[in-house]
């Protein structure tokens, strides 16, 4: 039952409504949209929501709002003006309280360098604090004027001087003793690791032809990631999975195919009007960075958040559209289809700059409305909301997310938004999308050396998937089902790194069995994970902060970085560039490679005229930033609503309304959809062994409505099971009334380090145990569903 | 993340909130500072039907002290403001130590005594001192009340001897006999975390033999506890470094630390010999100078 509330806030008086379990946060947030106190862990541990209640120091996360009646607070607008972010935070960082070290500070001598935190693509720029050899802090990095708002959750922050100094980071190179998957290992050296790989991969070379070996990479951090492409290249194998198949690829490739380039929002002038498409621009610091967006809103800049959760972004936004999850690309069509034909779009751009509006304009009548309506769950009436105030308001940008990527329609999607963008005349105009000219760095493809080795489609596994060839890369089921089949041949080893695929690939169980079967693999990690477990010869992992080191990902910000090195690697751990560059000699292929791999470093550099120690001082490249205008660098020179080049790679040439609104279907056995969000706390599958970070979320939640859940017999915090054709798993039910009915929202990634007898839980609550890996397939990528999958919940009984 | 619904009283005395819960055994919680309960229905770990709001209730945060009497501490009483108290700092400074180490600010001025207590944490800093303190709790029910020690009401992690209608009402630390000194030792990873391993000793010298001690060990056991056998070996002793070594290496005999997410049993048991010689040797140390 709802309770009045009285209470002041800012000096200002106001009384609310709220029910009793709501908390301050949430009225500071949603009610009166001051959004600098921001909710990091919601359970109290990151104090990015804290506020001064009648003088006190509070996390508002936990107070709830029938508690703040009669009271007095002070947030981070009404402490101080003109704040970057909430000023509370600097108070205790001065405090020292998220120090990692026992001492006081002060009682030791400390150093601080600069550098960028290396956990997520954000890269907040910071200060490492150093004491005696050892990282205890990082904190942002006030002082150079660089994006430093850290998220809010502070999982840089949480995590990086935990995992440095973890009891179990893995130190020396080990092979395999014993069954794969039993755990017994051996130590050795580098030298009998190194020559070992060297010798099977050059046996199987010769035997079955370099494509029998695979790589599997994740995300670039350093330049462990071009290492490895580079080595593949000259080694001669096409075979190498990435995460593109599934994220940055598709829309990235859309937008290319589209106008030439990918594009950003402008951070130099705040839009005035922003859409969040499937990203939450509180947590994820994607394109738009945190203290940007808060400028555009401070500025007055109008929000739309497409979402099938209330994030919090949503709850202050001017238009939630929930949407049916893997129905973006239908909302898409759907949005084009109002604003072409209520003519909302920029008809002087269109005309003179965009090829295949008749085309488009043809295929936007091949469906209704009420078709649109019917697949993406969002109402008519609200689409030609979502589509008028869009096309109304310039400059306006669209920050799209993950789950545009994770579907088999993310091409034509994608290359729907892409479309969106340029018919509202909204491409390289201040506060619009941007097209960066990159820093005068070496071009990752160059580092690649693609265009003198380049990936052979033919010799490829998954060489139908033709643009993940030409990216580079080959989708992970395709790598699986030549393992277990032999098709097109068998691929028999494989060198891992930056990667658990065993949570990451779609259709675990399948890709448990893959790597049951290769003759031969290598893993680099951090820690042992369930992907470690089943390596033949397992090595240590050097990690950020421990070796010199640049970075060029994001590939969006078209920037490069210098990571120093501020401290030595645990053991005998060595950055995956060191012992990739040391393979690469001992594989006879030196030549294409360094005496040194630091030596790399300069020549990552040289196009600048800067050697890496002058990048050590001058910390970043940054991109350049011209309002180009009419710059399409596409083979007609405008923007290609209709684009032949795609259809060179097995898409249609425009977003076809047949493609992207053939979806998933719910049947009486599989009646719900599952999808995921990002797990806010930890990055990716990772880090589930840092304390601080598994305090804040300790077990994997899956999110229902509450009706749903009545109907089905199940309780508010009881263990269920989620269940498709491909498996089961198990999550704790969270219940949430703001949700469609019609979905249950599970956590990505979880695999429990402590439970070593199931090797670390790896099947247990672990969606990809649900994900297919067979067709159909994105025809140029071989992106799957990822997300919007039919399955069904019941009780576990717990 | 949002907490579940629920359904929400807000008493205005302790009968009003002792009856509330016994009207609904199994379904309703008391809600003191939130900064556990909270955070546990958020994790869906606790699920309430009801939620007893004690904060309506007035008059139960004294902190006051009586000559004869002691400390007595009412259980709303927040854990900022033991740290805070003149009464404690100059009668107890073991407890505002202890109380002073806690999480962040923000919790400190959010949690009760009660509540931490209730919580029943094996690693909970001032529920610890307050056990080598020889404090004990009031726990009132509907139309009355008993009392017991501290060190008997901790029975498992997370788990009490509190029935489920009743509620902590007050705390006592008895007066310390003088020339009596304590220590309080967190071993932590950040100033803020919950500790790997803590130590808390009370002891009383008579001219210089130790006449009375308690040992209390923290997170390393499934409930904190008093060392015993390492009290043992100390009482009606004159405390040298040798009987502190045995003391010591007898705590972690007592010990039972397990593998988690903080650190593991191996590294807990070698540190509960450093941190309980510590904490006797500054406990001896403090009680030579003026003490608690």
């Amino acid at each position: 039952m709802k309770q009045e509330i009285r209470l002041k806030v800012n000096g200002q008086a106001y009384t609310f409504e709220v029910e009793p379990w709501q908390t301050l946060l949430e009225v500071l947030r949603e009610n009166l949209k001051l959004i600098k106190t921001k909710e990091g862990c919601g359970v109290g541990e990151c104090g990015s929501c804290a506020v001064i209640m009648n003088r006190k120091a509070v996390n508002s996360c936990l107070v709830l709002a029938v508690d703040a009646d009669g009271k007095e607070i002070l947030t981070a607008e009404g402490l101080a003006e003109d704040v970057e972010y909430h000023p509370f935070n600097e108070a205790l960082i001065g405090q020292g309280s998220m120090r990692a070290s026992s001492e006081p500070p002060g009682s030791k001598s400390q150093h601080e360098f600069f550098t960028f935190c290396h956990v997520c693509p954000g890269h907040c720029s910071v200060k490492a604090i150093v004491e005696d050899g050892k990282v205890v802090d990082i904190v942002p990095d006030r002082e150079s004027g660089l994006p430093n708002e850290l998220c809010p959750v502070k999982k840089g922050r949480f995590s990086i001087p935990e995992v440095l100094y973890h009891p179990d980071r893995l130190k020396y190179p080990q092979k395999r003793v014993g069954a794969r998957g039993e755990g017994k290992w051996e130590r050795i050296s580098w030298d009998e690791a190194l020559n070992t790989i060297a010798q099977k991969l050059l046996t199987l070379k010769e035997t079955y032809g370099p494509e029998s070996v695979a790589f599997g990479l994740g995300e670039p951090k350093g330049l462990e990631f071009a290492f490895a492409q580079r080595l593949a290249s000259v080694f001669g194998t096409p075979n190498v999975v990435t995460p593109g198949w599934c994220c940055g690829i598709p829309s990235g490739m859309a937008s290319t195919l589209t106008y030439g380039w990918n594009c950003v929002p402008d951070e130099e002038h705040p839009p005035r009007l922003m859409v969040l498409w499937a990203t939450n621009n509180n947590h994820t610091s994607g394109g738009i960075r945190r203290e940007t967006f808060e400028r555009a809103i401070d500025s007055g800049a109008k929000l739309i958040v497409v979402d099938p959760r209330k994030i919090d972004v949503a709850s202050f936004s001017d238009l939630w559209i929930r949407l049916r999850p893997g129905s973006d690309g239908a909302l898409a069509l759907g949005l084009l289809k109002v604003i072409v034909e209520e003519k909302l779009y920029d008809k002087e751009f269109v005309d003179g700059w965009c090829i295949g509006l008749d085309a488009l304009e043809k295929e936007l009548k091949t469906f209704s409305m009420k078709k649109v309506e019917e697949v993406t769950w969002v109402s008519e009436e609200k689409i030609r909301e979502f589509a008028r105030l869009y096309a109304s308001i310039k400059p306006a940008t669209i920050q799209w997310g993950n789950a545009l990527d994770t579907s088999t329609t993310a091409f034509p999607g994608a290359k729907a938004v892409a479309i969106l963008r340029a018919i509202t005349g909204n491409l390289n105009i201040p506060g619009g999308e941007m097209f960066l000219t990159p820093a005068p760095y070496l071009r990752p493809g160059k580092f690649f050396l693609l265009s003198k080795f380049p990936r052979d489609r033919e010799r490829a596994v998954g060489g139908e998937f033709k643009l993940a060839v030409r990216s580079a890369f080959i989708p992970p089921h395709a790598f699986v089902n030549s393992v277990l089949t032999g098709q097109p041949y068998r691929i028999r080893a494989g060198l891992f790194l930056l990667t658990n695929p065993i949570l990451s690939y779609p259709d675990s169980k399948k890709t448990f069995e893959a790597f049951m079967k290769l003759d031969f693999t290598v893993v680099s990690e951090l820690f042992m994970t369930p992907t470690a477990a089943l390596a033949d010869i397992l090595l240590p992992a050097a990690w950020g902060m421990e070796h010199e080191e640049l970075g060029y990902w994001p590939g969006w910000y078209e920037e490069i970085r210098a990571y120093p090195k501020l401290i030595d690697p645990p053991g005998e751990a060595w950055a995956d560039t060191k012992w990739l560059n040391e393979l690469a000699k001992r594989l006879g292929l030196g030549e294409y490679f360094w005496e040194s791999d630091e030596e790399a470093l300069d020549d990552m550099l040289k196009p600048s005229g800067f050697t890496y120690e002058d990048m050590k001082r001058k910390r970043v490249l940054h991109s350049k930033r011209e309002y180009k205008k009419h710059d399409y660098r596409t083979p007609s020179g405008k923007v290609e609503i209709y684009s032949k080049t795609a259809s060179d790679f097995g898409y249609s040439p425009l977003p076809y309304w047949k493609e992207v609104s053939i979806l998933p279907r719910l049947t009486d056995e599989y009646p719900l959809l599952m999808t995921n969000a990002k797990e806010d706390v930890y990055m990716l599958t990772g880090y589930k062994h840092v304390a601080s970070l598994r305090n804040m979320k300790p077990e994997p939640l899956a999110e229902m409505h509450p009706e749903t859940a009545k109907k089905m017999g199940l309780k508010e915090g009881e263990l269920i099971y989620i269940e498709t054709e491909k498996g089961k798993i198990m999550q704790r039910l969270a219940l949430d009334d703001t949700l469609d009915p019609r979905i249950v929202v599970t956590s990505f990634g979880w695999w429990f380090p402590e439970e070593r007898s199931t090797l670390y839980g790896w099947a247990k609550s672990n969606i990809n145990v649900l994900t297919r890996s067979e067709p159909p397939y994105d025809p140029g990528i071989g992106t799957v569903d990822l997300r919007g999958i039919p399955c069904k919940v019941y009780s576990a009984g717990g | 993340m949002r907490l579940p619904q629920f359904e929400y009283v807000a008493p205005r005395t302790l009968n009003e909130a002792c009856s509330l819960l016994a009207e609904h055994p199994n379904e309703a919680l008391p809600l003191a500072g939130g900064t556990d309960l909270l955070v546990k229905m958020k994790q869906r770990r606790i699920v309430p039907r009801y939620v007893v709001n004690l904060k309506a209730i007035s008059g139960m945060d004294y902190i006051t002290y009586d000559e004869k009497d002691g400390l007595r501490i009412g259980a709303l009483a927040t854990i900022q403001s033991l740290k805070n108290s003149i009464t404690i700092k100059r009668h107890c400074r073991l407890l505002a130590q202890a109380a002073g180490v806690e999480s962040s600010v923000q919790i400190r001025n959010v949690a009760t005594l009660g509540g931490n207590i209730a919580n029943a944490s094996p690693a909970a800093d001032a529920p610890l001192a307050l056990i080598v303190l020889g404090a004990s709790l009031v726990l009132a029910r509907s139309g009355g009340q008993r009392e017991l020690l501290l060190e008997d009401f901790f029975v498992g992690p997370g788990k009490t001897v509190l029935q489920s209608d009743e509620i902590i009402r007050e705390v006592h630390v008895p007066l310390l006999p003088p020339r009596s000194g304590g220590a309080y030792l967190k071993h932590a990873v950040r100033r803020t975390d919950i500790a790997i391993v803590s130590a808390a000793v009370v002891l009383t010298l008579a001219d210089d033999i130790c006449s009375s001690i308690k040992i209390g060990l923290g997170s390393v056991a499934p409930t904190a506890f008093r060392a015993r056998k390492a009290e043992g070996l100390l009482k009606d002793k004159k405390i040298t470094e040798e009987l502190a070594d045995a003391a010591s290496q007898a705590a972690v005999q007592e010990s039972r630390p397990i593998d988690d997410i903080r650190g593991y049993a191996e590294y807990r048991a070698k540190t509960v010999f450093g941190i309980t010689k510590q904490a006797i040797m500054d406990a001896l140390q403090d009680a030579r100078l003026g003490g608690v």
